[in-house]
């Protein structure tokens, strides 16, 4: 299960603390046009593509044969994945910051295997239909996955008593990762007929989402963004460690909650709507990083939007590659988020040690 | 301006400070009073608690007993008043800030500017005055991870210079620093007190120590000894502090103190 390197990801960001390798600085503006552009290519791109291979841009125009398909299934998927992956991407930033690990990702306070057991309880009592069904099961499975995305966190943050330590909210969201897990293997025993359905859940795909999963994303990345910008200073002052924050004034207690509080609208938002998606959260941060942004008010906003970026090349890849058939979505962001973090582990050991 | 114009306060004063740590009393009933401008030390053995004093000055720990400033007690001030108020720099903070170094030292206008995003003018002039202060203005588009140990320090202190506030706590200032460049702190925060500021420093070694105005030495959580760094009595006092392990003799240049 994909659930299992998420929390050894958790477990090995309590110790690990690299840093990252810088390049030549590019400026705020420049980045920010640049991503733009890709994410418009991109988009171009994800409403010619899909499993019945690449068509031209003609597809945009009414008349055309495929404008249909076009609209009522391309359309839909490129922008969930757009605002998914952005919502991911954001979060990925602000965990980051939050708890000063650049190996931090959005599920890292239970709200993967929060989402992961809500399903799992929808299928079961929904008596293991398909994911196929009729769109009431589909919201009421996508109800489900953000209830309990948001009942990990809830619960992680009630074990630590409170926003205070950084430390004790870490270990208290691991532990309760792996014990709603647990609760999810047993249900698997005793139901294994939602197996399956439960799998492509956390394979994660584009392929259910429609019109209305994008404005609800689109809505909560509008929130989480200005959200976040107005904490943004905040995270900066974090960086220099939370003693000194404190010395400067940063109320630790509050800043940790209104973090806490945007982490959990954006990913249990997105994986209501796309599943779980590994490694967008992850590796947006570290590209944009690596890139020259560092202050959070930039990174916030660059951040979301290569998240955006990766997840729409990722879906585009994931549905035409082995065209008619899709590959799960979450399986291409893994092996890609997996090679790109070997790159850079690699990049690291070649340096100097101990910098 | 606070304070009474008849009555001049403390700038700090403290009174009967327990403080601990996990199961340890750290400070055990300690009182003392810092005038401003000063340049105060705090010497004592390890373990003594002189970086709690200085935590428990900046509210970053929790303490029982009373801490004035300007005769106002401190868990009364609100904490951006006190962030601009206090600025502290610590011993053992991360250095793994990726950071740019003028970005971190513009960190130090937080107390002034709270989560505002855009810097003003005054802001970027404290900045470069701060760098410049601790000649590492050249640096200031570098890495802050990326810089040695030595060029850290010194931004970290420019940090805790930016803020302007009237009582400046550094702990090991001097840790990391070449003999060069520790004679240049000296100097630099010798200038700051003459401005009026009060410096408290945290410092291991007696020998920076007494190049400071007054000394308080610090044994088992409480004030051993307070006096001017030139008084032969407080110069006694640090011998016995130290198991007479040390011995503080006069020199061409001023104090020296060896060790035994």
């Amino acid at each position: 299960m994909l659930l299992i390197p998420v929390e050894l990801v958790n477990y090995f960001l309590l110790f690990h603390r690299p840093i990252q390798v810088m390049t030549p600085a590019l400026k705020f503006s420049t980045l920010l046009i640049s991503l733009l552009v890709l994410a418009l290519v991109l988009v171009l791109l994800g409403l010619c593509a899909g499993s019945s291979g690449f068509e031209s841009l003609g597809i945009l125009i009414p008349g055309h044969l495929a404008h249909d398909l076009m609209v009522n299934i391309r359309l839909p998927r490129t922008l969930a994945a757009l605002s998914g992956g952005a919502l991911l991407g954001l979060a990925g930033a602000v965990a980051q910051g939050l708890f000063r690990n650049p190996l931090a990702d959005p599920y890292l306070l239970g709200s993967a295997s929060g989402a992961t057991l809500g399903v799992s309880c929808a299928l079961i009592a929904l008596g293991g239909v398909g994911l196929h069904a009729g769109w009431l099961v589909r919201f009421g499975i996508s109800g489900s996955a953000l209830i309990g995305a948001w009942v990990g966190v809830i619960l992680s943050v009630f074990l630590a008593r409170g926003f205070q330590t950084s430390y004790r909210l870490l270990l208290c969201g691991v532990v309760v990762g792996v014990i709603m897990g647990a609760l999810c293997s047993a249900l698997g025993i005793l139901h294994p007929q939602m197996l399956q359905s439960l799998q492509s859940f956390m394979m994660g795909s584009t392929l259910f989402a429609d019109i209305q999963s994008s404005w609800l994303m689109f809505g909560a990345l509008a929130i989480a963004i200005l959200w976040a910008l107005r904490y943004a200073r905040a995270l900066d002052a974090l960086s220099l460690g939370e003693l000194t924050a404190k010395s400067l004034g940063v109320d630790l207690t509050q800043t940790r909650a209104h973090f806490i509080g945007i982490l959990s609208l954006c990913t249990g938002v997105a994986v209501s709507q796309l599943g779980l998606i590994a490694f967008v959260g992850l590796a947006a941060p570290h590209v944009v990083r690596n890139l020259g942004q560092v202050l959070y008010r930039d990174l916030i906003v660059l951040s979301s939007l290569c998240g955006a970026v990766l997840l729409l090349g990722s879906d585009i890849v994931a549905r035409s590659i082995i065209g008619p058939q899709e590959l799960p979505l979450g399986l291409v962001t893994a092996l890609l988020g997996g090679l790109y973090l070997l790159w850079v582990m690699n990049d690291h050991a070649l340096g100097v040690s101990g910098e | 301006m606070l304070g009474n114009v008849c009555v001049k306060s403390p700038l700090i004063e403290v009174q009967d400070l327990f403080v601990k740590l996990g199961s340890k009393e750290v400070l055990q009933g300690l009182s003392t009073r810092f005038d401003s401008p000063k340049w105060v030390s705090v010497i004592g053995a390890n373990g003594a608690g002189k970086s709690t004093l200085l935590k428990a000055i900046a509210s970053l720990v929790p303490f029982e007993g009373q801490i004035h400033f300007n005769g106002i007690s401190l868990k009364l001030i609100k904490p951006l008043e006190r962030a601009r108020l206090v600025s502290w720099m610590g011993q053992t903070e991360s250095r793994l800030s990726g950071l740019k170094v003028r970005d971190v030292v513009m960190l130090s206008r937080y107390p002034h500017r709270g989560r505002a995003q855009l810097d003003s003018d005054c802001d970027e002039e404290e900045v470069t005055r701060a760098l410049d202060r601790l000649h590492v203005l050249n640096l200031q588009d570098q890495v802050f991870a990326r810089l040695s140990g030595g060029e850290q320090q010194r931004v970290l202190i420019a940090r805790a210079m930016a803020v302007r506030a009237p009582l400046m706590l550094l702990d090991e200032p001097f840790a990391f620093l070449d003999p060069p460049h520790q004679a240049e702190l000296v100097t630099t925060l010798r200038e700051e007190v003459l401005q009026g500021q009060c410096v408290i420093t945290v410092i291991h070694d007696l020998n920076l120590a007494l190049q400071t105005d007054w000394i308080c030495l610090l044994a088992k959580g409480k004030v051993f000894f307070e006096g001017s760094s030139d008084d032969t009595l407080t110069h006694r006092a640090m011998e016995a502090a130290f198991d007479h392990r040390v011995k503080v003799v006069q020199t061409q240049d001023g104090w020296v103190c060896l060790t035994q």
